[in-house]
């Protein structure tokens, strides 16, 4: 779990870091201030080794269909990650976790030249070099962790590819991700196959009874949960106590963003759930219901919660539902501008949601 | 409430709030934003709510005020312990204004160097009226009937001297909205200083 997390050119963050961290985050601000972007900033750092992460993340906000163009004027689909789009900043992103202590990254373009001849694996025995021509791109991740050991893996975009490979490519393999990390962005329309996978993963290890007492919380008349092919899709069905199963989407939208937030954290044991405009389709009465089980559940399964809003209704029930239970384990994030224009937080803890509620500031 | 003025005066609660944004109409300086911070339980966290917000940038001008209550230097020192806190600039006495961009100023009341709240200045306004003998009468009388005073005994002392008039003013908060107030009284004159102050950079 992340303790504190930092973040220098990346996007509209020049040097943004948030000194405390808890299970369960709030982030709010102005539109264009960064919500989004500390969400994608924390993606890819959870991911670690993955240069790839950085072109997911575009997908995210609906820029997956990008044509690569290799002009020296095109632009390319990493510039938006660097802040002002220069990308002769390195990107560095840096948590410190709870027990594995500070890993950072570094992201920055490097040019074909150095990567010209590129040892993809081996020893001193067996080297295989890798030729790149000289109009590729290649974006360079490297992995520090908290012994200061490093690693690097190259994305590579390469017109002219030599040999078998398919551009783009990731060089040399990365390894797993240390953890489960899943971005929940506020727009994109999630495919059914997606949330019956999940599904299907929890019911291998008998955990589906917990989705189901997760979804009862915020709806009491659902009696059971069933997940059946309708019109060649796996729809979720639900037992609301009526002559006949009804598919969660007639149940409402706030069931089904519900369902998603519940299936994510499930299948992120010690890892993260990044969940965009988290109040998204939701009433507001749902809200405190949601926020509970939201926390109960990164409770359960050792997951860590990073939310963006802009409701205040939504963290009222957020500092009211944790305030409830035993543990207070909450924190809002205020992203604002600073004088220079740089962005910066501003962290509120439950003192200061309290104040701020009773007296009337403002804390969006 | 969100304040966008450059000219920010924090008072303590609701009655503060209403009664120095009717005084601030009556001086016409329209330009200075009256928020309220909650109580002095509140004060340094609501301070620093306050110093944390976007709009706050904006701000070249920081006025506090806060009642004496027992003791008008601790109340004193607890505004400037509060401020310190948010990494504002730090008054040495109060109606001294110390820092700039911006530049704070505190007020206590009803002085610097009594006890009370902001009511005790009210009844002072209207110590000639030919009602408040009927107040304090009022109170003797309780006195001698064994009951107890109250501890804000101006607060008690404005109710009960408001209720002679028109309609339901039951405090001074709707004291200053109905116009009973006689902004113009020398009792006032610090306040009314002390908001000029506050107004001009």
């Amino acid at each position: 779990m992340l303790k504190s997390f930092g973040a220098k050119n990346f996007r509209g963050f020049q040097d943004l870091t948030i000194n405390k961290l808890k299970r369960i985050n709030l982030i709010a601000g102005k539109n264009n201030v960064g919500k989004t972007a500390l969400l994608e900033a924390l993606f890819i750092h959870s991911g670690l080794y993955n240069p790839n992460l950085g072109l997911k993340v575009n997908a995210f906000r609906g820029l997956e269909e990008v044509t690569v163009q290799f002009e020296k004027t095109a632009e390319f689909p990493w510039d938006s990650l660097f802040t002002w789009f220069d990308t002769t900043k390195s990107i560095e992103l840096y948590g410190e976790d709870t027990k594995e202590g500070t890993r950072s990254i570094r992201i920055s373009e490097v040019p074909p030249s150095i990567n010209g001849l590129k040892k993809t694996k081996g020893s001193r025995l067996n080297i295989e070099l890798e030729q790149v021509s000289a109009h590729a791109r290649i974006l360079r991740l490297k992995y520090t962790d908290d012994k200061n050991k490093s690693n690097s893996y190259d994305l590579v975009f390469d017109p002219d590819p030599s040999g078998p490979k398919r551009t783009p490519y990731i060089t040399p393999t990365p390894p797993n991700p240390p953890f489960p990390a899943f971005f929940l962005a506020s727009r994109i329309r999630i495919p059914f196959e997606v949330e019956a996978d999940l599904y299907g993963k929890l019911e291998i290890q008998k955990a589906e009874q917990d989705i189901l007492h997760f979804l009862q919380i915020i709806e009491p008349n659902l009696k059971s949960l069933s997940l059946i092919y309708s019109m060649g899709k796996p729809i979720f069905h639900g037992d609301i106590g009526s002559n006949r199963l009804l598919p969660l989407p007639m149940m409402g939208e706030g069931m089904v963003r519900s369902m998603s937030i519940i299936l994510r954290i499930a299948n992120a044991p010690n890892g993260v759930v990044l969940i965009d405009e988290i109040e998204n389709g939701l009433h507001y009465s749902i809200l405190p219901k949601l926020w509970s089980v939201i926390g109960e559940m990164a409770k359960k399964y050792n997951t860590q919660v990073f939310a963006t809003s802009h409701s205040l209704e939504c963290i009222k029930a957020a500092h009211q539902a944790f305030s409830d239970e035993d543990e207070y384990d909450f924190l809002v994030h205020r992203l604002q501008f600073s004088k220079e224009g740089d962005v910066h937080v501003v962290t509120h803890d439950r003192d200061d949601l309290e104040a701020a509620f009773e007296i009337g500031i403002e804390v969006r | 409430m969100t304040h966008r003025k450059q000219f920010l005066l924090l008072v303590e609660g609701k009655d503060d709030k209403a009664f120095f944004e009717e005084f601030l109409k009556h001086l016409t300086l329209d330009n200075i934003q009256v928020e309220q911070l909650g109580g002095e339980s509140k004060l340094k966290t609501a301070i620093k709510l306050f110093k944390d917000r976007p709009e706050f940038l904006e701000v070249i001008s920081l006025g506090v005020v806060i009642d004496a209550d027992t003791n008008p230097d601790n109340a004193f020192k607890s505004v400037v312990d509060a401020l310190r806190e948010a990494d504002l600039p730090t008054p040495s006495k109060p109606l001294e204004s110390a820092g700039t961009n911006p530049k704070v100023t505190v007020l206590i009341l009803p002085d610097e160097k009594e006890k009370g709240e902001l009511e005790d200045l009210y009844i002072k306004s209207v110590e000639e009226h030919p009602l408040i003998p009927c107040v304090n009468a009022y109170f003797k009388c309780l006195n001698q009937n064994k009951q107890p005073i109250p501890s804000k005994l101006s607060k008690k002392k404005v109710q009960v001297f408001l209720a002679s008039k028109e309609g339901d003013i039951i405090g001074i908060r709707r004291a200053a909205k109905e116009e009973v107030v006689q902004w113009d009284h020398k009792a006032f004159n610090k306040v009314k200083d002390f908001l000029i102050q506050i107004s001009e950079h």
